[in-house]
């Protein structure tokens, strides 16, 4: 739960930032995502984007603004933004294949200690994320719900090359790649399932607030999911998301 | 249409950019040189929505196979329309069978070609500007050929009278604004910050990559946001300097943010080029 104490503004350019501390529990996540929408609501003749972060909202205005007079006006919308949980979120359920030729990262991490291994995936299969926002890479989903015991620091070098669909742990941040990159992650499995298709007609993808849980699939299940894809055909696994 | 014969070391077509998609991922892109992208368009007295070819370093060889007008601005290039050399900011008229052949920047990196056609191409999220893989290739590729709409109200009237000033080509003076995390420097990093000469390690539409000797404490932060201009400082004292196809998020400390027009100067040098950073806000400036 936030108090109004809790937001700060700083300008980068033409980007207003409201900072806050980053919170966890369901209630600030959403309430954050009611604000943005209100935000969104109250300027959208005055910018070209609005983003959240972990801990802030930023506004990306078309031309320079008197950030007196906004702020003013940001900390009514602040006031009034309930926190309800009004937010409509969509739990969605993604195939993860934890092969070895998945895994090498998380083997090494645990320097091959296949009993830690075990404990860290069956863990991490159980868990419920929370999705924050895209950053990064476009559609590189950053996911919050990872416990403490859990977190990877980022290696020291990063990769040349983190494969596309690489489920990836950074700190307390897991995140799925969208494509081929250089990575600094530690990888624990893949995800064939396209976060976002930038090219196709249906935009509808992950937003702010959904929840998303990982599930286990084997290699010629991955396999399958990945010749439907192609093939544009269906496949239970790509039926991810559930309303409720 | 126009043939591209060859297509130079990094052309590439930016438009307006994919502007409100930043809630995806998706950087905005467009012309690193917003300046010479309006000159372009006024000098041709078109609207500010079309396309233009943005070349870098070495410019392409282009044949046009039907007429139109073109101008070049930015960057200053080894530039001939068949044979003989052009000027830059001087619309021209071209004929079906003309070669125009740009080579070495002189002053400068990034020179652009607009012609008064729209050209077509694929927009994906409101955009055809190149960003792999958004786009399907980042970069334009020799062999490829360059459609215009056919219907388009020809406008020959171009527009010479407009007043243009290329000064900033070789202006050194990057003038900036105090980014969020400015404060995380020490007094004396401050000090030198806008003191010392920088020089341009690495470029791309991405960025630019500039080393400075400004060891940093790690913070740990959490991914924020970043735009173009945005300087950010690496715990070795790299500044990272977001160019328009740079992330949305960034990890590192926003020291700095360049003002739009300091944009125009820093996106025109090339690796090895010198520059100053200065406040824009002179009361700043006073503080040091």
């Amino acid at each position: 739960m936030y108090a109004k104490k809790d937001f700060s503004f700083t300008n980068l350019g033409k980007t207003l930032i409201i900072n806050f501390p980053h919170q966890n529990d369901e209630k600030s996540v959403l309430f954050v995502v009611s604000l943005k929408d209100a935000i969104k609501a109250k300027y959208a003749d005055y910018i070209e984007d609005i983003t959240t972060t972990f801990n802030s909202i930023n506004l990306f205005f078309k031309s320079s603004y008197d950030k007196e007079s906004i702020v003013v006006n940001l900390l009514k919308i602040i006031d009034k933004t309930p926190y309800k949980l009004s937010v409509k979120t969509r739990k969605w359920k993604l195939p993860v294949c934890v092969d070895d030729e998945f895994t090498k990262d998380i083997s090494s991490f645990f320097k091959g200690n296949q009993q830690k291994i075990d404990w860290y995936l069956t863990k991490f299969f159980d868990l419920q994320f929370r999705f924050v926002f895209y950053g990064f890479l476009p559609g590189f989903p950053y996911l919050s719900g990872l416990p403490a015991n859990m977190a990877i620091a980022r290696k020291s070098i990063p990769n040349n090359l983190t494969p596309k669909g690489s489920v990836a742990i950074g700190g307390n941040q897991v995140g799925i790649y969208p494509q081929n990159s250089p990575g600094g992650w530690h990888v624990i499995g893949n995800c064939p399932f396209p976060i976002i298709e930038f090219y196709s007609a249906d935009q509808s993808s992950i937003i702010p607030g959904d929840q998303v849980q990982f599930y286990k699939i084997s290699k010629p299940e991955y396999v399958k999911v990945l010749e439907a894809l192609k093939t544009n055909s269906e496949h239970t696994y790509l039926k991810t998301f559930k309303d409720d | 249409m126009i043939e591209v014969l060859d297509a130079g070391y990094y052309t590439s077509i930016q438009d307006q950019g994919r502007k409100g998609h930043r809630h995806l991922g998706v950087p905005v892109s467009g012309a690193m040189d917003q300046k010479a992208f309006e000159l372009a368009h006024a000098l041709l007295g078109e609207q500010l929505h079309s396309s233009i070819i943005e070349c870098t370093l070495i410019g392409p060889k282009l044949m046009f196979h039907e007429r139109c007008s073109l101008v070049l601005t930015g960057a200053i290039m080894e530039a001939w329309l068949n044979g003989k050399p052009i000027k830059n900011n001087t619309p021209i008229h071209v004929f079906a069978g003309d070669e125009l052949k740009l080579r070495r920047v002189l002053i400068g990196l990034r020179t652009y070609v607009k012609i008064n056609k729209t050209l077509i191409l694929p927009a994906v999220l409101g955009s055809a500007s190149f960003y792999s893989p958004i786009t399907k290739s980042a970069y334009l590729k020799s062999g490829t050929h360059l459609f215009w709409m056919k219907n388009d109200r020809n406008n020959e009237h171009t527009n010479s009278k407009i007043r243009w000033d290329d000064s900033y080509l070789t202006d050194q003076n990057i003038y900036t604004e105090k980014g969020p995390e400015y404060g995380l420097l020490s007094n004396k990093q401050k000090k030198l910050l806008f003191k010392n000469i920088f020089k341009v390690e690495k470029q791309s539409r991405m960025g630019y990559r500039i080393g400075s000797a400004f060891e940093t404490e790690p913070v740990f932060m959490l991914s924020g946001a970043i735009r173009p201009g945005t300087v950010q400082i690496s715990p070795s004292g790299v500044l990272l300097i977001s160019g328009f196809d740079g992330q949305v998020t960034g990890g590192y400390p926003r020291i700095l943010q360049l003002t739009d027009q300091a944009m125009n100067v820093m996106f025109q040098k090339k690796e090895g080029d010198s520059v100053f950073f200065k406040f824009y806000n002179k009361l700043h400036q006073k503080e040091l």
